[in-house]
């Protein structure tokens, strides 16, 4: 914990940047360039995580913060503020094409050595690297090194170690740089359940990652977005399924930081995802409308992006998938629930066919579930992360 | 695991027809809109129509087909992993065959086998059933006088898969012994110039021992830039090409270094007495400092230059550009440039590699091009070492 002395010092270069940044940028309305300094606050509602004070320093390639401080609020997970600014850093890092190299200036937490005035790497950050069992070596000369860099970035992302393991691999076989798939999951392009999606669903995840096929390139394009749309689809239900309403005067207030306890995990076998939640919640998207799930119980949801004509297309080959699902999982858990999860697109089938198809999925002791979301929208959403994908960093 | 494959479909032109719409027009078209792709301009724009041609010729194909109406044949879900391979293999030659295309006009069909032909066997699947019968099917095609249409058809979960059982310790050690650097920096000082030295030297010694580190030249005054990438270029060194990024941090093509001789005062005495060509580097740049008076043309027109989405795809186009405009120069007798340079820096690195690469091609004939810089600073211009 920093003394009172040190925040307050530290808070007052803060605000001198920010003045600064104030008379150079917002009044003059000028956008900053990456090598001046830019002043940040990290929040969430009325809780400040980290103010921090970065820049590109292009003659030396890395990037230099001057100023690093972190609350680490007791309402949060450990280390919360450390581990939003180390986000912010590594991903700042990335994106001005340093070599991923850190630089605390003298000014962060700083010390005298003899007539010397110097900074550290800020303890918090030294706490979350061993946590994390990372060894930093430069802590005391306020560095971090591009190998370090790339530990601790893989470790923030929260990738499952199998997702990690992919991850290595496809970089020992030089197919992807970790830095880049986790960029794509930081800034937001990819949620960590959508990027876990293509990671282990995709035969060649790199060539989304990497934004590398383009529309000329026909039939790889439509590899991708095929695998896109996928793993976009179960984002969806992700996401509704995460969200928490909570009431508040009779009226529903949604909370940017209130999400429903959920695991949520891969099959790149079956191409299902896995949810298991804390507390229970409704099944989205069912006929069965007050169909609960309790706290603790497995959910399966077999995930096909498909369109009306896919669906009749592929239904009984979806049906074979779903039964060996099906089988799979009630050997691990009897009282697993098994959904077939299709997108709006279903609607469009007759509806004798639609009863046909319930009556089938039924009798496998599973159900239909269906996306508001249509399979045009999820290509264009697809299309879309593609080719912001495009803009980023490659290396 | 997802999965997806590919059915060759076979329509007559009576079969392109649908009331007023005929696929041939729109397979015309999409070759048309391919042809604009590749100069860059508007690429959206481009990539959205081609789009939406390429959906409509595969929405009334896939009608025909689940009709019975048409030929066809499945390559199976092997066919989508060898276009891979050829475009990984060959990415710029594959887009030029249009390996990955999804049609194919009947006029077009005997060129397509034969280029199609010789990038598979290039990259080795030439032997692979699907090629095979990929190259049955449109031989038959070309025969009977019938246009193809290749189509993509949705993924299936293949649990099937053989699974390379990998060693979760082996492999965090490989991972960890991937050359990347684990040293710091020092701040020395000195501004831009020793800056972007000592930036490009690091770059130098860490590619010879493999680790991987590119030259950020994003922000940098563009004078300093060429004139230390003058100095790296004329340096003694074992020639080698430095790997390029920018501050979004895409990688440029690499940039030639310590691969030129200076020219000795002698080998320039012929040069030397030809009248200045003044260029100017980009049009619409500084013409109220008399830029436009003082030059008797630009090297690149700023509307082409400025299309790229990243800057290291503008640093391609000006060095495509470069290139292109320097093959010409060749059949053209001397040259004696005086360069007026303004900032850019994507487009003067893009210059400067290519022309470094042109004074390589030229570098065992008598000299027969000089550049000499002259760096726009403020309304005043001040001259750069030579390139020769």
């Amino acid at each position: 914990m920093l003394s009172k002395d040190e925040i307050l010092r530290q808070f007052a270069i803060f605000e001198g940047h920010v003045k600064r940044y104030d008379e150079q940028f917002r009044k003059a309305n000028r956008l900053p360039k990456n090598h001046e300094w830019r002043p940040y606050r990290w929040c969430s509602r009325d809780i400040v995580f980290s103010l921090m004070v970065v820049r590109h320093e292009r003659f030396r390639n890395c990037l230099e913060v001057d100023v690093c401080l972190m609350a680490n609020p007791p309402q949060y997970f450990e280390n919360s503020g450390a581990r939003v600014a180390m986000g912010f850093l590594l991903s700042e890092a990335y994106k001005c094409g340093t070599s991923m190299e850190i630089v605390f200036t003298k000014n962060v937490e700083s010390r005298m050595e003899g007539d010397v005035k110097k900074g550290r790497v800020p303890a918090y950050i030294y706490d979350l690297s061993c946590e994390m069992g990372i060894k930093l070596k430069h802590v005391l000369e306020g560095h971090i090194t591009p190998f370090e860099a790339r530990q601790m970035y893989m470790e923030l992302v929260g990738f499952s170690k199998q997702v990690q393991e992919k991850v290595m691999k496809m970089s020992v076989e030089g197919l992807i740089t970790p830095e880049r798939v986790c960029f794509l999951v930081m800034g937001g392009i990819w949620t960590v359940p959508e990027a876990e999606a293509i990671i282990l669903g995709s035969k060649n995840p790199e060539s989304i990652l990497l934004s590398s096929a383009v529309p000329e390139d026909r039939h790889l394009y439509l590899r991708d977005i095929f695998n896109a749309r996928g793993a976009i689809l179960g984002g969806a239900l992700d996401r509704k399924l995460l969200k928490k309403e909570l009431l508040k005067d009779g009226q529903i207030v949604e909370s940017e930081d209130e999400e429903t306890t959920l695991s949520i995990s891969f099959d790149g076998d079956v191409y299902a995802k896995l949810y298991k939640p804390q507390e229970s919640l409704l099944v989205p998207w069912v006929d069965q409308k007050d169909l609960l799930l309790k706290s603790g119980e497995l959910v399966v949801v077999l995930v096909r992006a498909r369109s009306s004509s896919e669906i009749i297309e592929t239904f009984a080959r979806d049906l074979e998938s779903l039964s060996k699902t099906v089988e799979k999982y009630k050997s691990i858990d009897p009282l697993v629930k098994v959904f077939y999860l299709l997108p709006r697109d279903f609607e469009e089938l007759p509806e004798q066919d639609r009863e046909k198809m319930k009556q089938k999925v039924g009798s496998l002791e599973a159900l239909i579930m269906m996306s508001p979301e249509s399979v045009d929208g999820l290509v264009k959403e697809a299309a879309r992360r593609i080719e912001t994908g495009r803009m980023v960093r490659h290396e | 695991m997802s999965d997806a494959k590919v059915v060759l479909v076979a329509l007559t032109d009576d079969q392109c027809r649908f009331g007023n719409l005929d696929l041939k027009v729109l397979m015309r078209r999409a070759l048309r809109v391919e042809d604009r792709m590749k100069k860059n301009v508007l690429i959206e724009d481009e990539q959205r129509r081609y789009n939406i041609f390429c959906e409509r010729i595969e929405f009334y194909s896939h009608q025909l087909l689940a009709e019975g109406k048409v030929e066809y044949i499945d390559l199976g879900n092997e066919y989508i992993d060898i276009v891979s391979k050829i475009s990984n293999m060959f990415p710029g030659e594959a887009r030029d065959f249009r390996v990955a295309a999804n049609f194919c006009l009947s006029e077009q069909i005997a060129a397509y086998i034969e280029k199609f032909e010789e990038i598979a066997r290039k990259s080795g699947v030439l032997v692979c059933d699907p090629v095979q019968t990929k190259l049955a099917f449109y031989r038959k095609a070309g025969k009977d006088g019938r246009n193809v249409v290749e189509l993509f058809q949705a993924w299936l979960p293949d649990s099937n898969e053989t699974k390379t059982v990998v060693n979760p310790e082996e492999l965090r050690k490989l991972f960890f012994d991937l050359k990347i650097a684990d040293t710091i920096t020092e701040d020395r000082g000195g501004g831009h110039f020793v800056a972007l030295r000592d930036q490009i030297q690091t770059v130098v010694n860490q590619t010879a021992q493999k680790i991987p580190a590119a030259i950020n030249f994003r922000e940098l005054r563009h004078d300093v830039i060429a004139q230390v990438l003058h100095e790296f270029v004329y340096k003694s060194g074992r020639p080698m090409y430095a790997p390029v990024t920018y501050g979004e941090g895409a990688e440029a093509t690499p940039f030639p270094l310590f691969c030129l001789k200076p020219k000795t005062e002698q080998s320039i005495a012929q040069i030397m007495k030809q009248p200045i060509l003044n260029i100017g580097m980009m049009t619409a740049r500084h013409s109220n400092d008399g830029l436009d008076v003082r030059v008797r043309g630009y090297w690149f027109r700023n509307q082409e230059i400025s299309i790229g989405r990243t800057q290291s795809e503008i640093d391609d186009i000006a060095y495509n550009k470069s290139k292109e405009l320097l093959l010409k120069m060749r059949s053209e007798g001397l040259f004696r440039i005086n360069f007026y340079q303004t900032g850019f820096q994507p487009a003067v690195v893009g210059f400067y590699r290519a022309l470094t690469e042109e004074l390589i091609f030229r570098a065992k004939l008598p000299v027969s091009l000089l550049v000499t810089p002259y760096f726009f600073m403020g309304g005043e211009y001040v001259i750069g070492m030579p390139w020769s």
